[in-house]
């Protein structure tokens, strides 16, 4: 009961959340131009401090140490900056009356997670009140007893087909591409195992897609399971609620893998277009080795060099063809007709050589021979079509790479099914897909109504595993689909794109803020030029104006758990940025959905490494203070100060490594989700 | 796809050539400067064992037509065993069988060099 208290909590607490569908325009209005003008305050003071550290406030006698900070101050700036921009104009989102009539596959992804679990989400999806809605099961571990769960309540159930075996698998988004051939619904609600729909869920995304241009609707995660307190830093008020709102603002909205309703026709555009691009980025690779194989290739036999040079003026033709934006079915034709005749020609050399042979055998005494000779000379021509015929291609046999013969083939035999719908460039598929849907001119939706409950880690080894996974996935995307390099994109998109992965290089910068007060007041040097009241007079009210900025934004929702998170991850970040750019293998790990038992200190020991060394730091300060070997007074209560809030921020993470949920507590999903109780076999778990 | 090429010596004239791979454009380069030096070491009585060659091109065809050139020169000859479904084919198709004596397996071919 206790528990259930605490979520109700929650809910009101969401209620208030800002600019929620139904608010009233005036209100909307207030809040956004009382916002703007705090933002702009904010933005003033920014600057007033920040040109004033570059110009007037280096410790030019300690630069290493005067310009890290300074640096860490700067990524701050900017961060702030980006951050008002994307909350500038929030859109006031009211639900749209449904598009009636339309189609909806429901697709609860699965990979390794327990039956009883994927149930509660198949029938909560079963009763969802859309009349045209089938569910599926799309179940990537091809488990029997998910298979009988699905028959039992009547859903669909998908797995991988034979054309999967031995190619590449794409975890989830090639689940979901491998459904998308094999259903018919309009639109699609994806939904991860553990999320738990609501029976509106359809009902209220749906009448966005009136709008024909609209590709996706996102709805908030939400999680029924935080403990008390949420000691993971789980809950992600502020990025499902004014993060997404406002990024919905500059049509910029997240896809976040679930809790959404995607357009069949956009997601098939996108696999199609995807499609076409990869293809003729492969004529062009195919093309381009093959023009090296004809320069760089020493021919072994007087018969390949003739191929290879009749090969020449066809590859000159493609070229053009390709140039002239002839299709790639026509460019791939004429280098196909090319090296089959080069195969010809290396045919006819061939039989020329051994009629030539046959000949010295025949003046040698071999009647045979001269027979032979003779029938080969008289039938040469249908000797060469025959047996090019019988002989299957090979592009080896007139010194070429097969690899690029494939590439021109128009082909995809390298993967299971051609058309890819959901990005598979990354193990964050649902970023890059929303990348590409925007770069093709599709619109996007937030919708910022809970309608889904879903599980969060349930300890801190899960909980860093999942955030590792999303941070290496948003900066693999960063690299490979740089939105700034890519075309269709709007500045403020492209903008959007870029301060989430922004974002992710905080932890070299926290690192710094880390390490500071630790080092001045060991050493005594500061940073900056001196402790003066007109430092403080810079720094105190933009700091101050800051978090009075993000309390507004935030409006009521609890953002503390998730700022000590945010600095207290900083060697995960870094580890993030680290191995995606030294090309360490990412794998996609599902989350696991259970708690797993153990103590995580081993997790956190630069944190903790960090806590110990300021505490020492700050000991030592007050002793220097009042030994009296210490004369900078107000440096040294400053940087204990700075010390103590950063104790506080890493708290919560060390805490949470030996976080042990109160005896008795067990999470269960809201009961109304359940009208006629919870499933049987859940409550004799 | 490389094609191997084991040599077997039998005695100062007879070898056996097993090969395993494709002998096409790629390979046959190699099969054809490996007779010519067997012949051309007095190995003149040589067996061919296609079985484990699972295709043959006209660069193939070349290669081994060539070699029996060389061998015959020598006064020699060279007999192929064990044609896979594609490589009879092509020899049918160019009536090269007429030319080369080809036998079910090695073992038959050797014995029919032993017999001569």
């Amino acid at each position: 009961m206790k528990r259930f208290g605490h979520l109700l909590k929650t809910r009101a607490r969401r209620a208030a959340s800002l600019l929620l569908p139904s608010e009233a325009e005036e209100r909307h209005q207030l809040r956004l131009w009382v916002f703007r003008i705090i933002a702009l305050a904010n933005l003033i003071l920014a600057f007033y401090y920040i040109v004033w550290r570059y110009t007037s406030s280096l410790n030019m006698r300690a630069l290493w140490f005067a310009i890290p900070l300074v640096l860490a101050e700067t990524y701050s700036v900017i961060d702030t900056i980006l951050f008002l921009f994307m909350v500038w104009k929030p859109p006031r989102r009211i639900t749209p009356p449904p598009l009636e009539g339309a189609t909806a596959d429901v697709y609860i992804t699965t990979y390794n997670e327990p039956v009883e679990l994927v149930r509660l989400t198949a029938e909560a999806a079963c009763r969802i009140t859309w009349p045209n809605t089938r569910v599926y099961v799309l179940d990537d571990g091809a488990r029997p007893a998910m298979e009988a769960m699905a028959e039992e309540l009547g859903c669909g159930y998908i797995t991988r087909g034979e054309e999967w075996t031995g190619k590449p698998r794409h975890a989830k988004a090639g689940n979901v591409n491998n459904a998308l051939l094999q259903t018919s619904g309009e639109f699609i609600l994806i939904l991860d195992a553990d999320q738990i729909p609501a029976p509106q869920i359809v009902e209220r995304c749906i009448g966005y897609f009136r709008d024909a241009k609209v590709a996706f609707v996102q709805t908030p995660q939400y999680f029924y399971n935080l403990p008390p307190g949420d000691p993971f830093g789980s809950d992600a008020p502020l990025f499902y609620g004014p993060i997404q709102q406002g990024k919905d603002g500059w049509n910029a909205a997240f896809f976040c893998g679930s809790n959404a309703v995607l357009r069949r026709e956009a997601l098939m555009q996108l696999g199609l277009t995807g499609y076409v691009q990869e293809m003729e980025q492969r004529v062009r690779r195919g093309l381009s080795q093959l023009e090296r194989d004809l320069t760089r290739r020493q021919a072994d036999t007087p018969a390949q060099r003739a191929a290879l040079s009749s090969l020449r003026p066809a590859l000159i033709q493609a070229r053009q063809a390709l140039k002239a934006g002839q299709p790639l079915e026509v460019v791939s034709g004429i280098v196909r007709e090319a090296v089959a005749a080069a195969q010809q020609t290396v045919a006819q050399q061939d039989m020329a050589a051994i009629a030539e042979d046959l000949h010295d055998l025949a003046t040698a005494g071999d009647e045979t021979a001269a027979q032979v000779r003779q029938f080969i000379l008289e039938q040469f021509p249908d000797l060469i079509r025959e047996i090019t015929g019988t002989v299957p291609p090979s592009p080896e046999a007139v010194g070429l790479s097969p690899q690029a013969v494939e590439d021109l083939s128009l082909t995809r035999a390298d993967e299971a099914v051609p058309v890819m719908a959901l990005a598979t460039i990354s193990i964050t598929e649902d970023m890059a897909t929303a990348m590409r849907l925007h770069a093709m001119g599709w619109h996007s939706v937030f919708h910022p109504e809970i309608l889904a409950y879903g599980l969060a880690p349930e300890d801190l080894g899960s909980a860093l595993t999942q955030r590792l996974r999303w941070a290496q996935g948003t900066i693999q995307v960063f690299l490979r689909d740089n939105p700034f390099l890519t075309k269709g994109l709007s500045f403020p998109q492209m903008l959007q794109y870029f301060t989430t992965m922004y974002s992710y290089f905080s932890g070299f910068f926290s690192l710094i803020y880390l390490l500071c007060p630790i080092i001045y007041l060991f050493i005594g040097t500061p940073p900056v030029s001196a402790w003066s009241i007109e430092f403080f007079w810079r720094l105190v009210p933009f700091l101050l104006l800051n978090k009075l900025m993000f309390r507004y934004v935030a409006w009521g929702l609890s953002v503390w758990r998730g700022e000590q998170y945010s600095l207290a991850l900083f060697p995960l970040w870094i580890q993030a940025i680290i191995s995606v750019l030294t090309g360490a293998k990412l794998k996609f790990v599902v989350t696991p959905k259970q708690r797993q038992t153990g103590n995580y200190l081993n997790l956190v020991w630069p944190q903790l490494l960090i806590v110990w060394l300021t505490a020492l730091a700050i000991v030592y300060g007050l002793f220097s203070l009042v030994a009296g070997w210490n004369l900078q007074v107000e440096g040294t209560l400053v940087n204990i100060f700075w010390g103590c809030y950063n104790i506080v921020m890493l708290s919560a993470i060390v805490r949470a490594a030996v976080y042990k949920p109160p005896a008795g507590w067990e999470a269960r999903p809201p009961t109304f989700l359940f009208p006629t109780g919870y499933p049987v076999s859940q409550s004799a778990n | 796809m490389n094609l191997q090429i084991t040599e077997t010596l039998l005695s100062k004239k007879r070898a056996i050539l097993t090969l395993n791979g494709r002998l096409d454009a790629v390979t046959a380069p190699d099969l054809k400067a490996q007779l010519k030096r067997l012949a051309k070491d007095g190995h003149i009585q040589l067996i061919v064992d296609l079985t484990d060659v699972p295709f043959i091109d006209s660069s193939g065809l070349a290669a081994l037509v060539s070699g029996l050139k060389a061998v015959r020169q020598a006064g020699g000859t060279i007999k192929l065993a064990g044609l896979s479904e594609q490589t009879r084919t092509v020899f049918t198709l160019t009536r090269l069988d007429r030319v080369f004596e080809i036998y079910p397996d090695a073992a038959i071919a050797l014995d029919t060099l032993s017999a001569a």
